[in-house]
């Protein structure tokens, strides 16, 4: 028999889900635990080459190549558009067509003389007194008249010639801006090309972040199947434990035996049996006879009183 | 002799024994990858030598991509334009300003000059030859002078014609330069405005630059700056958020109870002694006392 003390734990028990569902749960938590200790694989590919950033095809590269081309060489039609711009712009156009304008009035100026002197003069000279004042008259006049032909001859070949270059000078301002400004749009082509390329290969390196990233972050989603499986199971089944004390047997012993003290006490000083009318004074009251003065006789509200009430009643 | 305090515990745990495994295999992943060395290369910084899909960067880089032959061509292409401009459309620009200034108005230009020449002067060379063909023969009976009257007439014919078809000109050319006058007013203000596209295009392509250059900065104040430091702490909460999904699954209430001393215990015994009126009495109920104490 234990002497000691008699205290002791009361553990009581909550299942939250079915007892029927034990096994589930345990099936759970295994595959659970399964797929968060193994290994992340590498993508294994679902397309060819087992990639995750897509190659440039052929006519995506062609097309770059040809925009590169068409930024670094101008095309043919702006270069001599701009050549020739710039030539009518400087006035170089000017009076630039002399071999054939000298050409056209030479061959003019050759009909006109040679109508003078093949038809014109020989018909004054068969009409008029040949040597005569009236003879030289006609020729001058004549003279004249071929001089005004000439004359009318150069100003339709020379000036009208300058006249119509003047004009192209002018029109060649409403293309100026057109044909200047192709060289911005080259180098902006150029520049996107280069751009094209770039955020191609910008993309291929954040693809190749993105999948140490994944890496990293598949460690952590590993964890969590293991955490959300942790929080799954968190209160399915809760146990309390509360400690609860009784008496110790010395004690309950020790209390037994104060009883049987207090009763002898009672017994041999004088207790009253309640069911009887006994006079005798108690222990206490021969006592207080002796004693006037004591405190619990003086003052009747006294506690001492009142425990005198209670244990030396009399009957 | 005084009085004893004890304490007493009580537990409720959302734990159970056959489930305790997981839990701590829980715990343990996740104190590995907040402190083993075996997953360092989760929290350090993505490494410059990883080779892109396509070209292999360089090594301050990895995560941008630099400018390229091409862009960089275009760009400089851009920044010269945008300094230098066209030549035609300077070209165009000195030419509005000289017709809008009456440049070519009174006729005192080279081009103009010259066929000015060309039209006065080839007639006078094509009239020479029709003049030697004037005149009569001097046999004529009675004239002894020999003169030539047709040629002598015909001598101021040239200088005469040149100054007509001279005056014609000069006037044509200034009704003609003044129409196109008021047509070079239409375009000047466009091929004005190109110095503002010069410069507009000039800033572009800095602009274009800057743009790259303020990516790149940014990537490497995140992957150099930002990164490393936020994986000094991310690293162990890991941990840390694995024990708080553990907060609150067991609940421990430790607390105090006082019971009483041996003292009071014999007191008490010796009272109820007492009643027997003898000092053994006293005396055995002040040992009981202290019994029920323990």
């Amino acid at each position: 028999m234990s002497m000691g003390s008699g205290s002791g734990n009361n553990i009581a028990t909550e299942d939250l889900i079915p007892s029927w569902a034990s096994a589930y749960m345990t099936e759970y938590l295994t595959v659970m635990s399964n797929l968060s200790t193994s290994d992340y694989g590498t993508y294994d590919g679902r397309y060819p080459g087992s990639i995750t950033y897509a190659p440039q095809n052929s006519n995506e590269l062609t097309g770059i190549a040809n925009l590169v081309t068409a930024g670094t060489t101008r095309h043919l039609n702006v270069s001599k558009g701009e050549d020739y711009l710039r030539a009518s712009l400087t006035a170089a156009k000017l009076n630039a067509n002399t071999g054939l304008l000298d050409e056209a009035y030479s061959k003019r100026a050759s009909a006109i003389i040679t109508t003078f002197q093949e038809e014109t003069l020989p018909q004054i000279n068969q009409n008029a007194d040949y040597g005569s004042d009236s003879h030289h008259w006609m020729q001058a006049k004549a003279a004249e008249a071929v001089m005004a032909t000439l004359q009318d001859a150069a100003m339709d070949i020379y000036y009208n010639d300058y006249l119509m270059e003047r004009n192209s000078m002018n029109s060649s301002l409403g293309q100026g801006i057109d044909y200047g400004t192709q060289d911005i749009h080259i180098a902006e082509i150029l520049r996107q090309a280069g751009q094209f390329e770039r955020e191609y290969t910008q993309g291929g390196l954040a693809d190749s972040y993105n999948l140490w990233k994944d890496k990293n972050e598949a460690v952590i989603k590993r964890l969590e199947i293991a955490g959300n499986a942790v929080r799954t199971i968190l209160a399915s089944r809760v146990e309390n434990t509360m400690p609860y004390y009784m008496p110790s047997e010395m004690s309950q012993i020790a209390g037994v035996g104060l009883m049987g003290l207090g009763m002898y006490g009672m017994i041999k000083g004088g207790a009253k049996n309640p069911s009887t009318t006994d006079t005798t004074p108690t222990a206490l009251e021969a006592w207080g006879s002796q004693n006037p003065n004591a405190e619990f006789y003086k003052n009747p509200s006294s506690p001492y009183n009142a425990f005198a009430n209670t244990w030396g009643q009399k009957q | 002799m005084t009085g004893a305090i004890g304490t007493t515990t009580a537990t409720a745990s959302k734990i159970s024994a056959e489930n305790q495994k997981y839990v701590t295999d829980y715990l343990k992943f996740a104190e590995d990858i907040s402190d083993s060395a075996t997953y360092d290369w989760m929290w350090t910084a993505y490494p410059d030598t990883a080779t892109a899909y396509i070209d292999s960067p360089t090594s301050y880089v990895s995560t941008y991509a630099d400018l390229n032959t091409n862009e960089r061509a275009g760009l400089t292409a851009l920044a010269a334009r945008g300094t230098t401009g066209n030549t035609t459309i300077a070209n165009g620009n000195t030419y509005i300003q000289d017709v809008l200034d009456g440049g070519y108005l009174p006729g005192t230009k080279t081009a103009f000059t010259t066929m000015l020449a060309k039209v006065t002067g080839k007639p006078n060379d094509s009239f020479a030859t029709v003049r030697a063909m004037l005149g009569g023969s001097s046999y004529l009976i009675g004239d002894l002078s020999g003169e030539n009257q047709a040629y002598t007439l015909t001598s101021t014919l040239a200088t005469r014609y040149n100054n007509r078809a001279t005056a014609k000109i000069y006037n044509d050319n200034y009704q003609s330069e003044r129409k196109h006058q008021d047509a070079v007013i239409t375009v000047g203000v466009a091929y004005a405005q190109q110095t503002i596209e010069n410069a507009e295009l000039l800033r572009k392509a800095g602009i274009y630059y800057r743009v790259w250059n303020q990516g790149f900065y940014t990537d490497q104040y995140k992957k150099k700056y930002l990164e490393p430091r936020a994986a000094a702490l991310n690293r162990p909460e890991v941990e840390g958020n694995a024990l708080r999904t553990l907060v609150g699954s067991v609940k421990t209430t430790t607390s105090q109870y006082h019971r009483p001393s041996p003292f009071s215990g014999m007191a008490a015994g010796a009272m109820a002694g007492a009643a027997t009126g003898n000092p053994w009495g006293i005396a055995a109920g002040a040992a009981l006392g202290l019994l029920t104490t323990q």
